[in-house]
């Protein structure tokens, strides 16, 4: 994208905003976006600046102060214009906390569900063994059910404005799939070894 | 004292260069690094040759042209947001990667405002600042070596925030400097996130722990 210069007319050409998706925002509100994301800009990158924080209660002890949302668009130069008012992202207003954590690995797939490993997150904690039924796996992770698949499991609750909830959550790994080049570096890799060792 | 963490948050950040354009919810999804139903749902702000930025509701994805950042606030996501960026930086396996950052932020609930003032006052003592009128903390950083062998820093930044009662965010900022003009090849940035992830996971914890442990001494 050619940037505009500063003594360009404030209008952004068509080229210059090329939307993908019907979904995102017309020429002006894209306009409007990035100017204010511009502003918005600061040399830090991190999430905690990427918080919005307009407060300033807390009289005694800790203080709240002013901070931006972070972005880098610097490589975009637009007139100066004052943004106008966008509604920034909000916190969610449902958290979830988690009690108990694990990393599953299936060891046995049945037709009731999966005889999985469980290594807990915590340091202290004691391997298990154990079934889950195939109703706790969603269904756009069942191509993943097969022995030697990874996943995540937290058991906890869902605080949210209506108070809590019990929550349990199990999330397959997914990772790209193998690729004929992968397949092939693989081959090349292991022939290489097997070149240089020979066999055992 | 010890308070667990009522709300936490996770990010991974890799600076290289980026097209947003190609990352949509859709080609997330038919890459299958995430779910179908996901990309269907996503919630959409701007996909641009030079932003994109999107929520799939455990995740928000924001890329620039040199940046592409996950971040999460559903702590049982965050294995898949670093699993997300592990299956990006796979797929775009040409793309060189300049910097990598792995990011953690915990929110934490005092009991009371007695408390809330205590640790205020206990990670900066102001004693030191008695010349001041009525001296408050509103943001303690410090920064520390890597404890493993590569560059960078640990950045930990406490700061009130009024997203709880009597609340306090740490942030930790797990930085590698990546030296060279050429940078990593997304392969070893791969590596290197998975490498490292685990262990960074733990340092805001640790940090807590022992940042609540003080409040006694």
């Amino acid at each position: 994208m050619t940037a505009p210069s500063a003594s360009a007319s404030q209008e952004i050409s068509t080229e210059q905003v090329n939307l993908v998706l019907d979904a995102a925002l017309d020429e002006k509100e894209y306009v409007d976006y990035l100017r204010h994301r511009r502003e918005e800009s600061t040399q830090a990158p991190d999430i905690a600046a990427s918080r919005e924080l307009t407060k300033t209660s807390c009289p005694i002890g800790l203080q709240v102060k002013g901070g931006t949302e972070t972005t880098n668009l610097d490589r975009i130069s637009y007139p100066h214009v004052p943004p106008p008012w966008i509604e920034r992202s909000k916190p969610k207003t449902e958290y979830f906390v988690a009690l108990e954590s694990w990393e599953g690995t299936v060891e046995e797939v049945t037709p009731e569900g999966i005889v999985a490993r469980l290594v807990p997150d915590k340091e202290d904690g004691e391997e298990l063994s154990v079934t889950i039924k195939r109703e706790e796996i969603d269904d756009d992770d069942a191509q993943y059910v097969v022995p030697g698949a990874v996943f995540y499991w937290r058991i906890g609750y869902s605080q949210g404005r209506s108070g809590r909830r019990r929550s349990s959550v199990i999330r397959f790994r997914r990772l790209p799939r193998w690729t004929a080049s992968d397949l092939r570096h693989a081959e090349e890799e292991a022939n290489r070894l097997y070149e240089l060792f020979g066999s055992p | 004292m010890h308070l667990r963490p009522q709300i936490r948050e996770h990010s991974v950040i890799v600076v290289g260069s980026i097209n947003p354009a190609i990352l949509q919810p859709a080609w997330l999804s038919s890459k299958q690094l995430i779910r179908e139903a996901e990309a269907h749902e996503a919630d959409i702000e701007v996909i641009h040759k030079e932003v994109s930025e999107f929520d799939i509701g455990w995740l928000k994805l924001t890329a620039t042209t040199n940046r592409i950042q996950l971040t999460t606030e559903q702590e049982p996501y965050f294995e898949a947001t670093r699993d997300l960026m592990i299956g990006i930086l796979s797929i775009l396996e040409h793309t060189p990667i300049s910097g990598l950052g792995i990011n953690w932020g915990n929110y934490y609930s005092f009991p009371n405002r007695s408390e809330f003032d205590r640790f205020g006052h206990a990670i900066a003592p102001k004693h030191f600042w008695s010349e001041l009128l009525e001296p408050r903390t509103s943001r303690v950083s410090i920064t520390s070596r890597r404890k493993d062998a590569y560059k960078g820093s640990v950045n930990a930044t406490i700061s009130p925030r009024d997203r709880l009662p009597f609340c306090a965010h740490l942030y930790v900022n797990d930085h590698f400097d990546i030296e060279g003009d050429e940078g990593l090849t997304s392969t070893e940035a791969v590596a290197r996130l998975s490498e490292c992830w685990s262990a960074s996971k733990l340092v805001p914890d640790q940090v807590a722990n022992r940042l609540f442990e003080g409040m006694k001494e």
